[in-house]
């Protein structure tokens, strides 16, 4: 027993079993815990052992190690124990990606190095005493500080991690190799190599490789533990892989920023403070720091084990390698080809290799079980972006045409209404003499005088009004004979430190106003008319009146930015004007003499309508609580009407996408588990007037779910704009309500996104300073649900311009949105399955 | 016809203070040679260790770069050559090395040891390797069997053989042999010597052999050479240096050489000192300071030695002082 | 001779200097580098947030500031950075002394007990020799904040020395604990390679012949393999010396010990000074670092070579 001890390699085993545990970590983590890393609990009951009995406590976060808490809990409240076993992944990742990279650089250089070329070697040393003068550690701290790496997502961060700790590290393991080459390279057998007649390469690769390797393979897993130790470090100040946020209602325990990843080295961020100042909360760096502890170790010893193993003359491997390449060698292959009677058996048993090893490696992932349509989607695009719905305004004719023909499409595919009714309407017209409301401004002119001539403008050819005074739509009494609002009035320039213009006679003033590119004119509009006054030429517009003495504010904006855009028209408290080329021109300079004639508006007259269907699932007929899958899309738009240029597609895309997903799924054979809720948004393009959104109808007045009967994940699709912009934004938000696999949909959504080779950036929507463009039904509809998920943008550069076409809509990432979300729903499992 | 040629072969090595880096010293290891070898003939090589015949048989080979001097092999000039020319070269010149243990990459097992010399100078198709490795195994006196195992399950004879095997492999013409049996019990040594001289026979080879022990040298040679610091002192068929020795080291040399009948005489001629210092070569004759015959002459002048006749001789004893080039 | 070995010595000499002002030069140049300087990613493309001409000029800069000797009289925080410098300086000089010291008292005689145990490769016993190499200095320093923490409230005191305060570098006992901590690592690599060497030189033929003649270990260790192990010490010396660097980084951090790793960090995430302040403090202080190791590096090896012949002559 005691010489079967003896011939144990200790090292080897301890290590080996330390690396299985980790990689059963890495494969299988649901295993090992059952809770979800990133969910946050602020206060419970926990239970902890004092004086040797179970007792229950109140706590807050952070816990101490509890019962159900086994190493506690973090300050954002997230189990440590949980988030050790998930965070294993990804930390593995760095370490293993960093150490492959160094191999590939150092191998050859060192190989190089040691059979005697002598730059190399001095390369290499150079590097070697560069970065062991100035500390790894600094470097890669300054290096990898820089904001842009700081906020990288995950998977960014490990590549960029990688390959600044390879370039950083690479010359320690290349001078190792350097030495073990030369070392060999000084054995007598290769005097007799040298004889024989081989080449340097020929020694290299067979002599020395067979020797080297073993080596460089201890060589290796020792690598790795010195990465990982030098994560550790990075991590304590505060450098680590994976976005991170501020925490929130986490103001009064400091301003920090923890991250948002589960990964070791960003549990250690905080040690210097915990131990400052928190030392009664250890076990916040004391588990992170085992748990690093044991992955140095174990790779540290495997290594050592391995180095050990391959002292031993085991030769066994490497002829069997040397074996290997005969065998692989193609020019046998090729001789035996030809003497085919003779070695028919050997050919015969490659070629089968050969054909089973490519059938492997095209294995295609798993298709998708039900293929989006994308040329069903597009024609809904067409339809919707067909003139007769003018832009599906809301509120307005054209509007309501087209939700119509979404209704009677979802109908066609047989899905059914939500309780009674497949529409949830709402007010468009505020009768208290709306701020901010649209308008449709059919008809309007503008004459320019020139002595006794007088030039004809006219709406949407020439100009647009993107905000008309309010009280033009009540006062049919304010038109003239003829059935027009009107202006008469000269132009002047106005002055910034203007606040009102001398009127010195009869004749009214029309301020020409220059303004600069503040972004979009509405929302500017809208903040300065909720009365906040910000210093900017755009306000203050001196007043101006009309011959029947009411006071109007008028104003023309001289700017160029709206000359190919679609406005849409609001009610405001002045009138303004936004001339194009020619007009522009013509009002060029002061005192010119013009009229303004406007039709008086049509006002909505059509309720905004929510259009909501369902899918029924098997879960619909049970008794309690039924999950739902919400799939959100906005059908809205700008008006079109009299613009003949424009047919503005790109609006249209949300909901040509909603309603292909529709028709695959209510084509399914087998109904899903879960039912599936389609809402297409009405009032959602423009922010502005949010009461008028449609899902903040939704969600805030008229329609909110009880959490307890109806748990939701909601799935937002954005516009997909045209070629230019192809990769699809995603963003990520996880609801109020906790649950307990979120982390793991989207881990798998992120899986599927690659086998769909979808070009695709996913943002952490609870990150401070998301990058992507959340939607306001995303925001809103996030608050109840369990999950949310929005697909595209809802901003785009060429929304609403000349260039927004049916034909320049980039169908293939709108077919990637639509595939990605039929697959979730289909085969993401963690998404499609219920939890009770 | 003459297999190889050497002709002034040089080399010195320099020593280097390793602090410093600057040169301290230079060493002669072989400090101008001249001989050839006919073909199918054997070339023994004697000296003292430090004498230089190790490293001549490496400068043959190219293991180390000749400071001076010139190789023809076949009458061609194989010294200046460029390395990957050499190379295709190294077909026809083998060397069997002096130490069986270290000799053969222990990570290879036999069959791959021999195969790869055929692989590189293309001898055999591949498909035939098996085949050729077996054969060579045979010519060697081992078993198919033996091809798949590694060196170290062979004794130190055995591997000898392997090693011969492998000199074989390239079908050479001419084989350095260096010291191939110092380092194997003496009933071993004959084994080898009776194969290397079998195989000589069998495929009209030529040898160059070094060795230090002279009785192992008269048993395979044809003719054989004295080295002395560097220096060929002495040369001749091998009956007649033998029996009858010229220059004074080679006598000592013999007279030191155990004889096996217990009734001989012997008379020892013991040598004053040790052999010098390859660093501080003496002046003049450089065996000088030790000859118990040595003259005025030989402490300045350097005798020369005599090519093209069966015994020559580098000393003043009987040389005149000019040189004679005959 | 004497002549050529004179410019041979000036060769290497030259060589070395050069080395050391091409390091420094590149320092400067890095640290150079604006440190406010970031990427963002704004609609799908990569913008960096400043031209090439600032970042030119400002490396440009941090020459000029450093050639005209106007980083030694600046005033920043009411001090000058040389006078930062010699505090800092003088710390970590303390802790990484002290350090070594610790590290070789307990990592030689460590090894050299280790080797005595008569152990085959691969067995339990190997496992405490590499375990040890294995600890991140987080760990260790938290471990042993734990212990101080723990002697601290409960006040014990060693020796007359006050609860030393586990944090802070007000008094010179506190440095205590920044060197265990720091010592602790190449302790565990020292004594591996003392074992290691005491190991491979017990085969050889005069080790064995000596103990044959009845010497005691003690006498052979002395004799003959302390000058090996001493060397061996002495080549992997540089492997130390960047491992300590970098754990000095973390040990000062999380000691809140002013040392120049602290304030390394803390010039570059603190924002009570001006980017072109904390710009030169940090070059300052990197340059001290590089020097001050560079000057170590060629100290060992000059060591080396003295004892390297020694060492033939055995």
């Amino acid at each position: 027993m005691i010489n079967l001890l003896k011939k144990i390699n200790f090292p080897l085993l301890l290590g080996g079993i330390l690396v299985l545990i980790m990689l059963f970590a890495y494969f299988f983590p649901q295993v090992l815990t059952d809770k979800n890393p990133n969910v946050e609990e602020a206060a419970k009951y926990i239970e902890v052992r004092r004086d040797g009995e179970w007792v229950e406590e109140f706590a807050t976060r952070p816990f101490p190690p509890n019962r159900e808490n086994i190493m506690g809990s973090d300050e954002a409240g997230r189990d440590i124990y949980t988030r050790i076993i998930y965070g294993t992944r990804n930390t593995l990742h760095v370490a293993l990606l960093v150490v492959f990279l160094r191999i590939l650089v150092a191998m050859p250089l060192g190989i190089i190095a040691g059979m005697g070329v002598k730059s190399v070697s001095l390369f290499i040393n150079m590097f070697n005493t560069f970065f062991t003068t100035i500390p790894k550690l600094l470097i890669a701290f300054v290096i990898l500080n820089i904001n842009y790496f700081r906020n990288l997502e995950i998977d960014r961060a490990i590549l960029a991690f990688a390959i600044v700790l390879t370039v950083i590290g690479w010359s320690k393991l290349a001078s190792m190799i350097e030495d073990q080459t030369a070392l060999i390279m000084e054995e007598d057998f290769i005097e007799g190599e040298v004889a024989v007649g081989k080449n340097p390469l020929q020694i290299g690769v067979q002599n020395l490789l067979p020797h080297l390797i073993p080596h460089v393979i201890s060589f290796l897993f020792i690598e790795i533990g010195m990465v990982l130790f030098l994560l550790a470090q990075l991590s304590v100040l505060t450098v680590f892989i994976g976005p991170r946020r501020m925490p929130l209602a986490e103001a009064f325990q400091g301003n920090f920023e923890m991250a948002f990843e589960p990964e070791w080295g960003s549990m250690l961020a905080r040690a210097p403070e915990v131990i400052r100042l928190y030392h009664d909360r250890m076990w916040l760096t004391l588990f992170p720091a085992l748990a690093f502890f044991f992955g140095v170790t174990a790779f540290n010893l495997t290594g050592e084990g391995l180095r050990i193993e391959f002292q031993k003359r085991n030769s066994q491997i490497v002829s069997f390698i040397r074996k290997g390449f005969f065998l692989a060698s193609p020019k046998i292959y090729w001789m035996q080809l030809r003497s085919f009677k003779i070695y028919w058996k050997p050919v015969l048993g490659k070629t089968l290799a050969v054909l089973l090893i490519l059938g492997y490696f095209s294995y295609p992932a798993e298709a998708s079980q039900h293929f989006f349509d994308i040329e069903r989607a597009k024609t809904h695009v067409e339809e919707l972006s067909d003139e007769k719905y003018e832009g599906r305004l809301v509120g307005f004719e054209g509007g309501n045409k087209s939700g119509e023909y979404i209704i009677d499409t979802l109908k066609s595919y047989g899905l059914k209404p939500w309780e009674e009714s497949y529409t949830q309407e709402f007010n468009t017209l505020d009768e208290s003499g709306g701020f901010f409301e649209r308008l449709i401004v059919e008809e309007a002119y503008i004459e320019v005088y020139q002595g006794e001539d007088a030039e004809v403008y006219h709406i949407n050819e020439d100009f647009i009004i993107p905000a008309l005074h309010k009280a033009e739509m009540h006062l049919e009494e304010d038109t003239n004979e003829a059935g027009w609002i009107d202006y008469h009035g000269k132009t002047i320039t106005y002055h910034e430190d203007h606040t009102s213009v001398k009127i010195t006679d009869e004749q009214q003033h029309i301020p020409l106003i220059d303004i600069e590119d503040h972004g979009d004119i509405h929302s500017q509009l809208y903040v300065r008319g909720q009365g906040v006054w910000a210093h900017s030429a755009t306000h203050n517009f001196p007043t101006v009146s009309n011959p029947r003495g009411i006071s109007y504010h008028l104003g023309i904006l001289n700017t160029d930015l709206y000359d190919r855009e679609l406005i849409d028209t609001y009610s405001h408290n002045r009138t303004l004007i936004i001339p194009f080329e020619d007009l522009r021109q013509s009002l060029d300079g002061a005192d010119v003499e013009m009229a303004l004639f406007v039709k008086p508006p049509k006002l909505p007259s059509y309720p905004g309508r929510n259009i909501t269907a369902i899918i029924p699932g098997e879960n619909w007929e049970q008794e309690g609580p039924r999950e739902l899958i919400v799939i959100g899309a906005p059908y809205d738009g700008a008006y079109t009407g009299g613009r003949e240029a424009f047919a503005p597609a790109i609006t249209a895309t949300p909901a040509a996408t909603s309603l292909e997903i529709a028709r695959v799924l209510s084509a399914m054979e087998e109904p899903l588990e879960k039912t599936v809720m389609f809402i297409f948004w009405d009032g959602e393009y423009s922010f502005y007037p949010f009461r008028i959104r449609g899902s903040f109808q939704y969600t805030a007045s008229q329609r909110t779910f009880q959490q307890a009967d109806f748990p939701y994940t909601y799935i937002d699709v954005g516009y997909t704009g045209n070629e230019s912009v192809d990769q699809l934004e995603i963003n990520i938000m996880h609801g109020q309500k906790r649950s307990d696999t979120s982390y793991l949909i989207r881990t798998s959504l992120s899986q599927r996104l690659q086998e769909l080779e979808i070009n695709y950036r996913m943002f952490d929507a609870s990150q401070r300073w998301a990058r992507g463009s959340v939607s306001r039904a995303l925001y809103g509809m996030n608050m109840n649900s369990q999950f949310s998920m929005g697909f595209g943008s809802n901003y785009y550069p060429y929304i609403n311009r000349l260039e927004d076409k049916v034909e320049s809509i980039n169908y293939e990432k709108m077919e990637g949105t639509g595939q990605i979300i039929v697959d979730s729903i289909t085969m993401n499992s963690h998404l499609k399955e219920p939890q009770n | 016809m003459e297999m190889i040629r050497v002709e002034n072969l040089k080399k010195t090595f320099a020593l280097k203070s390793k602090v410093l880096g600057i040169k301290t010293g230079e060493v002669h290891a072989v400090n101008g040679i001249n001989f050839g070898i006919q073909r199918g003939k054997t070339l023994g090589l004697v000296g003292e260790s430090g004498s230089g015949k190790s490293t001549t048989g490496r400068l043959i080979l190219r293991l180390l770069e000749p400071t001076e001097g010139k190789v023809s092999l076949e009458g061609r000039d194989i010294s200046k050559i460029s390395n990957r020319e050499f190379r295709k070269m190294r077909k026809n010149i083998q060397m069997v090395f002096q130490n069986p243990y270290s000799v053969l990459d222990y990570k290879m097992t036999i069959e791959d040891i021999l195969i790869q010399p055929l692989h590189i100078h293309k001898i055999v198709t591949p498909l035939e390797y098996k085949k050729e490795v077996e054969r060579l195994l045979g010519i060697v006196g081992l078993s198919k069997k033996d091809r798949k195992k590694f060196p170290h399950e062979f004794s130190g004879g055995q591997r000898q053989r392997i090693g011969i095997a492998r000199a074989l492999a390239t079908q050479p013409k001419f084989i350095v042999c260096d010291e191939p049996v110092s380092a194997l019990d003496v009933s071993v040594q004959s084994q080898i010597i009776n194969l290397l001289k079998d195989l000589q026979k069998e495929y009209h080879l030529t040898y160059l052999f070094i060795a230090h022990g002279l009785n192992v040298i008269k048993h395979v040679s044809d003719e054989v050479a004295v080295m002395y610091l560097g220096k060929i002192v002495e040369i001749g068929e091998v009956e007649e240096v033998f029996e009858r020795p010229k220059h004074p080291y080679t006598m000592a040399l013999m007279s030191a050489s155990p004889i096996p009948n217990p009734e001989a005489k012997r008379n020892r001629i013991h040598l004053n000192d040790e052999i010098p210092s390859a660093l501080n070569i003496p002046k003049g004759c450089s065996f000088h300071p030790r000859c118990p015959k040595a003259m005025e002459v030989c402490k300045e002048i350097e005798p020369k030695l005599k090519v093209d006749k069966t015994h020559e001789v580098a000393c003043h004893l009987f040389h005149g002082t000019e040189d004679n080039h005959d | 001779m004497n002549f050529e070995m004179t410019i041979n010595l000036m060769k290497k000499a030259i060589y070395h200097i050069l080395i050391l002002v091409i390091v420094l030069a590149v320092v400067i140049v890095a640290t150079g580098f604006p440190m406010d300087f970031d990427v963002e990613y704004h609609h799908g493309e990569f913008h960096w947030n400043m031209p090439l001409e600032e970042i030119q000029r400002s490396i440009t800069q941090n020459f000029a500031s450093f050639f005209s000797g106007e980083v030694f009289n600046m005033e920043i925080l009411s001090t000058t950075p040389l006078t930062m410098l010699r505090g800092a300086f003088s710390l970590s000089f303390a802790v990484l002394f002290f350090g070594t010291l610790l590290a070789l008292l307990i990592g030689i005689p460590k090894g050299i007990i280790d080797s005595r145990k008569k152990r085959t490769a691969g067995t339990f016993k190997l496992l405490q020799t590499y375990i040890p190499l294995s600890i991140p200095d987080v760990l260790t320093i938290s471990l042993i904040q734990l212990g101080a923490i723990y002697l601290y409230y409960n006040e014990i005191a060693f020796l007359g020395i006050g609860p030393i305060h586990f944090l802070g570098d007000e008094h010179w006992y506190q440095s205590i604990f920044p060197i265990i901590s720091i010592s602790v690592l190449p302790a565990a690599y020292i004594s591996r390679v003392t074992a290691n060497t005491i190991e491979g030189l017990q085969e050889k033929a005069y080790i064995i012949t000596a103990r044959g003649k009845g010497c005691s270990y003690f006498q052979i260790l002395r004799k003959h393999m302390m000058k090996n192990i001493t060397f061996e010490i002495l080549s992997i010396f540089p492997t130390i010396m960047g491992m300590m660097f970098a754990s000095l980084i973390i040990v000062e951090r999380l000691f809140y010990y002013q040392g120049m790793g602290y304030h390394l960090i803390y010039i570059y995430t603190t924002s009570r000074l001006s980017i072109e302040q904390a710009q030169v403090v940090f070059t300052l202080f990197t340059l001290t670092l590089a020097l001050f190791y560079y000057l170590i590096f060629l100290l060992l090896k000059s060591l080396k070579a003295k004892i390297m012949p020694k060492l033939k002559e055995n």
